[in-house]
């Protein structure tokens, strides 16, 4: 059976990484914001929260950062890809997400290159969302040094950072662990060994698994 | 129990200070013994601004007139607002309005997240390192319990701070007004009255509100209000996304990439 190497061991450690943040400062950040669950738990849970949040997202806005200076060539190049004009099938892609995402055996959705253009929509949102997390949480870490106006609205910030981040958590998990159905397997991909069977890789991303069997770069027989 | 209030009247206050350092005595509130702890201001008033364990100070306006400075005093301390943003603000539940209306904090409950160190129009509440907890004036209730008024009003010499029910408080107020108006105070004016639905502090400031540094029309800061909604509304954000892809996986089940009948969607 033919695999595809999808993800290279710095991108699984990063992800693994990111994944352990995450859950980090979701887990944390909740009982920063529902106070009523940290002072449930024990004295001293909030003082705790609070430490691993930030320690947590030094660590999620750090490592990629640090993957990008450690290969910054296959950075630039994904960052590349990000940004390529659309084409009809990425459009078509999008157009038809929705009612894929509720209808998965009636509607078949169009070949895609190596990001599907959900994935490039999906990502860049998490980026932007990570970046305003960043900075507003930067500047309540460091509140006293800011007028209390520009604190109030950094928490605002802060917050609706939070729910967009979590938005796209959930359908990132949903998705991305093969929650959904026909995305069954996926997981392997990033916490696994990184690669995909050419079968998955063809449904997903047929464009870019037809130029890797050709190639046969990143092919391996197993 | 009735509502209580402190009236301040800048007219009899003579800055003694004697406020200050019976609050301080009162509530074990300590002040720093270094030399020069303090930058030297060429004002009077000392210290520069309330602390965490600086409850009460009164406010040297200097402005410069023909016959030499005119000073506007002013009482700052908790205003002990009705339209309190600080409670608004706390995450905890641990700053509240007791039965007399003043604001308490809780200091169980406190979590020093320094939400209502940030939202106060006044910049009242205080943060304590040390404890990771904040702190403001709770209006004496120990005192209170016990019959008697709050420490600062207790030591003021000049009678420019008194204490009572809030509505014979407000009454003192208005007639005090008066008075100094006919005595040629013209622009004199009462604060707290109506400010923020009614404060736990009256003031006449009787060379006018700007004269003596205090806020026309405070308002809790309108960020609070939108804050205020982001609870509920992220609620509803993550059970719709729950609702909607959980409705996904019941349509997804089943599905066989193979012998799945694949229809085109239509556009």
């Amino acid at each position: 059976m033919r695999y595809i190497q999808r993800q290279s061991g710095l991108a699984r450690s990063v992800h693994w990484l990111h994944t352990l943040a995450t859950l980090a400062l979701f887990i944390t950040g909740i009982l920063i914001y529902v106070p009523s669950i940290a002072n449930a738990i024990a004295l001293g849970t909030m003082e705790v929260a609070r430490l691993v949040h930030r320690g947590g997202a030094l660590i999620f806005l750090g490592i990629p950062i640090l993957a990008m200076l450690i290969q910054p060539r296959a950075a630039a190049h994904k960052f590349k890809e990000y940004f390529k004009p659309w084409t009809a099938e990425d459009k078509e892609f999008m157009k038809k997400f929705l009612p894929y995402l509720f209808n998965p055996k009636k509607v078949h959705m169009p070949e895609q290159g190596k990001y599907k253009s959900g994935q490039i929509l999906a990502d860049g949102l998490v980026i932007v969302f990570a970046l305003l997390i960043g900075i507003s949480g930067a500047f309540l870490w460091a509140a006293n040094s800011f007028s209390p106006e520009l604190i109030r609205w950094m928490y605002l910030l802060h917050d609706v950072s939070m729910i967009m981040m979590g938005i796209l958590l959930l359908g990132h998990i949903y998705l991305g662990a093969g929650i959904f159905k026909p995305y069954r397997g996926t997981g392997r991909l990033m916490f696994g060994d990184g690669k995909v069977s050419e079968a998955d890789a063809r449904y997903h991303w047929g464009k870019w698994a037809d130029e890797e069997i050709t190639s046969g770069e990143h092919v391996v027989k197993e | 129990m009735a509502e209580t209030a402190i009236f301040y009247d800048a007219s009899k206050c003579t800055a003694c200070k004697g406020c200050q350092v019976a609050c301080k005595q009162w509530n074990q509130l300590s002040s720093p013994l270094t030399a020069d702890e303090f930058e030297f201001t060429k004002s009077y008033q000392s210290p520069l601004e309330l602390a965490d364990k600086t409850w009460i100070i009164i406010t040297f306006a200097e402005v410069d007139q023909d016959i030499g400075i005119e000073w506007n005093f002013m009482r700052n301390a908790c205003f002990h607002c009705t339209d309190a943003a600080c409670e608004q603000a706390c995450p905890t539940g641990a700053i509240s309005h007791v039965e007399n209306g003043a604001v308490v904090i809780d200091q169980e409950k406190c979590i020093g997240c320094r939400y209502c160190v940030n939202s106060c129009p006044f910049g009242v509440p205080k943060w304590r390192e040390a404890e990771n907890k904040t702190f403001k004036c709770w209006l004496c209730q120990d005192r209170q319990a016990n019959g008697r008024s709050p420490g600062c009003v207790g030591t003021c010499p000049t009678g420019a701070l008194t204490f009572g029910e809030r509505p014979a408080m407000v009454a003192a107020a208005q007639t005090r007004l008066d008075e100094v108006k006919a005595a040629g105070s013209d622009k004199a004016e009462l604060y707290g009255v109506d400010e923020l639905d009614g404060m736990h502090v009256i003031f006449l400031a009787h060379r006018g509100l700007e004269a003596h540094g205090l806020i026309r029309d405070p308002q809790v800061p309108g960020s609070i209000k939108f804050w205020q909604l982001m609870k509920p509304l992220s609620g509803l954000a993550f059970a719709a996304t729950f609702g909607g892809l959980g409705i996904s996986f019941l349509a997804s089940m089943g599905y066989d990439r193979d012998s799945n009948n694949v229809e085109e969607v239509e556009e």
